[in-house]
C-alpha cells in the first residue's frame, strides 16, 4: 500500500517537567494533507516529532497503519526538517542519496534515482553543488527531494517555508502540493502561516498555546482554493479569530 | 604568489638580521653563532648521523601520536555522545591534562628504561590530552537535527556515527590531533633531551653541553626541518581524511 493513514490518540509530550502537550487527538487520512496551526511555541513541532517517533510521548498513542510507533519507521514516514538538516559536506545529489544508501539501494542505481528527483524539483543542474552553494529555496527542493528519495507514503514537513521569502514560499507551495498530489503523499504539514494552511490543507488541526491541545479540527469544504477567491479569505480570517482572539482552550 | 612573496621576504630578513648581528660580532658567538659557521657545522655533521637521529625521533613520536589517537578517538566520540559520562569523566580528563606530565618521566624511565618505550609512553600522554578533549567538544556540537535527521531515514548505532558524527565532528577532531602530534615531537625531543644515547634530543643535549655553540644550532636547524616536514605530512593526512570521511 503506498499511502497510509495515522492516528493520534490523546497524545501527552513531556519536557521533563514541561507539559508541551495533552490529549491530542487527531486522524490523518491515506492522501489527505493536514496542517497543525497553532502560536508559536504551542509543541506543534513537538507533536510531529512524535509521530515521526523522533520523540517518545509520556501518554496516548500515536498508530500508523494500526502500528504502534516506537521509534522511526523510514519505510512509511519520510521527515522534512524546520531547518533543513542537509548534510552540509554532501552535495545536492549526495543528500538525495542518504535514505537510499541506508537502504543498500547500489550506487549507480542511487546516482540515477537521486538526479532523477532533483530533476522533479527543478535543480538537476544544481546537482554537485553542496548545500552552502544553494538558495534558502534551492536548500528546500533538496529536502523535499530527500524526503521524496524515502520512498514513504507519508510526509512530515515541519515549518518547510519558515526561512523564506513571501514569493519563494507561495511558489514553492503550489510546487510541493503538485509534486505530492502526483506521488500522491499522506501529508502532515506544521506552519505558522495561515495562508500556507489556507491554501494548502484538506484540513487544519488548530492547536491551542501550551499545553498543546486540540482547539478544532477545521475541514476545508473545496480545498486549495485559489488565493484571491472568497473562500480563501473566509477560512484565513476563521483561523485567525481561532488563533488570535480567543485565550487559551483551557487554564 | 603575492602570500609566498611576504614569506619569502620575512625569510630572508630572518637571516639578514642574523647575518647583522654576528658579523658586526654584536652578539658573543656562544649565544648566537655566525651563519656561515653554522652552515660548515651542518655541512660537517655526517649525513648518516642525521638521518637516523631525525629517523628515531620521528618513529618515536609517530608511534606516541598514534596510540594516542587509537585511545583518544573512540574515547572523545563516546564521552560526546554520552552526557551522563562526559559529566563524570570530563573534569578529570581537563585536569590531568593541566598536569605537567613530564614529571612522570623518571617513573617511566625507571619502569620502561631509557630506550624507546619511555620516550613514546610519553609523547603519547602529551597527546592523548588535546586529542580526547577536541573530540569531546567536535562532537558535543553537533548539529542534533542532523542526527535526527539521519535517524528518521533509518539509520541507527554504529551508522549514525559512520554517516553523522565523524564527518561533522572531523575538522574539530583534526586539529586536536594536529596539536597532539605537535607535543608529541616536542615532548619525544624533551625525553631524548633528557636522558637517552640517540635521537634528535640526544644530539642537541650533547652539542649544548660540550659548547659547540655551531653544531647546536645545526641541530635546531635540523630540528625546524624536522618540525615542517611532520606538519606537511599530517596536512596531507588530513586532507585525505576530509576527502574519504566528509564526502
Amino acid at each position: 500500500m503506498r499511502t497510509t493513514g495515522i492516528s493520534v490518540a490523546d497524545l501527552e509530550l513531556r519536557y521533563g517537567d514541561l507539559l508541551a502537550a495533552e490529549k491530542v487527538t487527531f486522524d490523518v487520512r491515506p492522501g489527505e494533507f493536514v496542517s497543525l496551526i497553532g502560536p508559536s511555541g504551542c509543541g506543534k513541532s513537538s507533536v510531529l516529532r512524535a509521530l515521526g517517533g523522533l520523540q517518545r510521548p509520556a501518554g496516548g498513542e500515536i498508530r500508523i497503519d494500526g502500528e504502534q510507533v516506537r521509534g522511526p519507521l523510514p519505510a512509511k514516514i519520510a521527515y522534512v526538517f524546520q531547518d533543513l538538516a542537509l548534510f552540509p559536506w554532501r552535495s545536492a545529489r549526495r543528500n538525495v542519496e542518504v535514505p537510499l544508501e541506508l537502504r543498500g539501494v547500489p550506487r549507480a542505481r542511487r546516482r540515477e534515482q537521486a538526479l532523477a528527483l532533483l530533476a522533479k524539483v527543478g535543480l538537476a543542474d544544481m546537482a554537485d553543488r553542496v548545500p552552502a552553494e544553494l538558495s534558502g529555496g534551492m536548500r528546500q527542493r533538496v529536502a523535499i527531494a530527500r524526503a521524496l528519495a524515502c520512498d514513504a507514503g507519508i510526509l512530515l514537513l515541519d515549518e518547510p517555508f519558515a526561512a523564506l521569502d513571501e514569493q519563494t514560499r507561495l511558489q514553492l507551495g503550489a510546487e510541493l502540493l503538485r509534486l505530492l498530489e502526483e506521488e500522491g503523499k499522506t501529508v502532515v504539514f506544521v506552519t505558522h502561516s495561515l495562508q500556507e494552511a489556507a491554501a494548502l490543507s484538506d484540513r487544519i488541526v488548530v492547536l491551542s498555546p501550551r499545553p498543546a491541545v486540540v482547539k478544532e479540527i477545521i475541514t476545508v469544504d473545496r480545498p486549495r482554493p485559489a488565493v484571491t477567491s472568497d473562500d480563501f479569505h473566509r477560512l484565513h480570517a476563521r483561523l485567525s479569530e481561532l488563533l488570535f482572539t480567543s485565550g487559551p482552550a483551557r487554564q | 604568489m603575492r602570500r609566498a612573496t611576504s614569506y619569502l621576504v620575512v625569510v630572508a630578513g630572518t637571516l639578514l638580521a642574523w647575518w647583522l648581528l654576528t658579523a658586526r660580532q654584536a652578539v658573543a658567538p656562544l649565544i648566537l653563532p655566525p651563519i656561515g659557521e653554522v652552515g660548515s657545522a651542518l655541512s660537517a655533521v655526517d649525513p648518516g648521523t642525521w638521518a637516523a637521529a631525525m629517523a628515531v625521533t620521528t618513529a618515536r613520536a609517530f608511534a606516541g601520536f598514534a596510540l594516542a589517537a587509537l585511545a583518544a578517538v573512540p574515547l572523545g566520540v563516546l564521552l560526546g555522545r554520552r552526557r551522563k559520562l562526559r559529566e563524570a569523566y570530563e573534569p578529570l580528563l581537563a585536569t590531568t591534562a593541566a598536569v605537567p606530565l613530564v614529571i612522570l618521566y623518571p617513573v617511566l624511565a625507571a619502569t620502561l628504561g631509557l630506550g624507546t618505550s619511555s620516550k613514546v609512553v610519553l609523547g603519547g600522554l602529551y597527546a592523548f590530552f588535546p586529542i580526547a578533549i577536541a573530540t569531546i567538544r567536535a562532537v558535543q556540537q553537533i548539529d542534533p537535527a542532523l542526527v535526527a535527521a539521519m535517524q528518521s531515514m533509518g539509520a541507527t548505532g554504529a551508522r549514525v556515527i559512520r554517516a553523522v558524527v565523524v564527518p561533522s565532528a572531523l575538522p574539530g577532531i583534526l586539529s586536536g590531533l594536529r596539536i597532539g602530534l605537535g607535543l608529541a615531537l616536542v615532548t619525544v625531543i624533551a625525553a631524548e633531551f633528557i636522558a637517552g644515547a640517540d635521537g634528535v634530543g640526544y644530539q642537541l643535549a650533547a652539542s649544548s653541553q660540550g659548547y659547540r655553540s655551531a653544531d647546536l644550532f645545526a641541530w635546531v636547524v635540523l630540528a625546524v626541518a624536522l618540525t615542517i616536514v611532520v606538519n606537511t605530512v599530517f596536512t596531507l593526512f588530513a586532507t585525505t581524511l576530509e576527502r574519504t570521511l566528509r564526502r
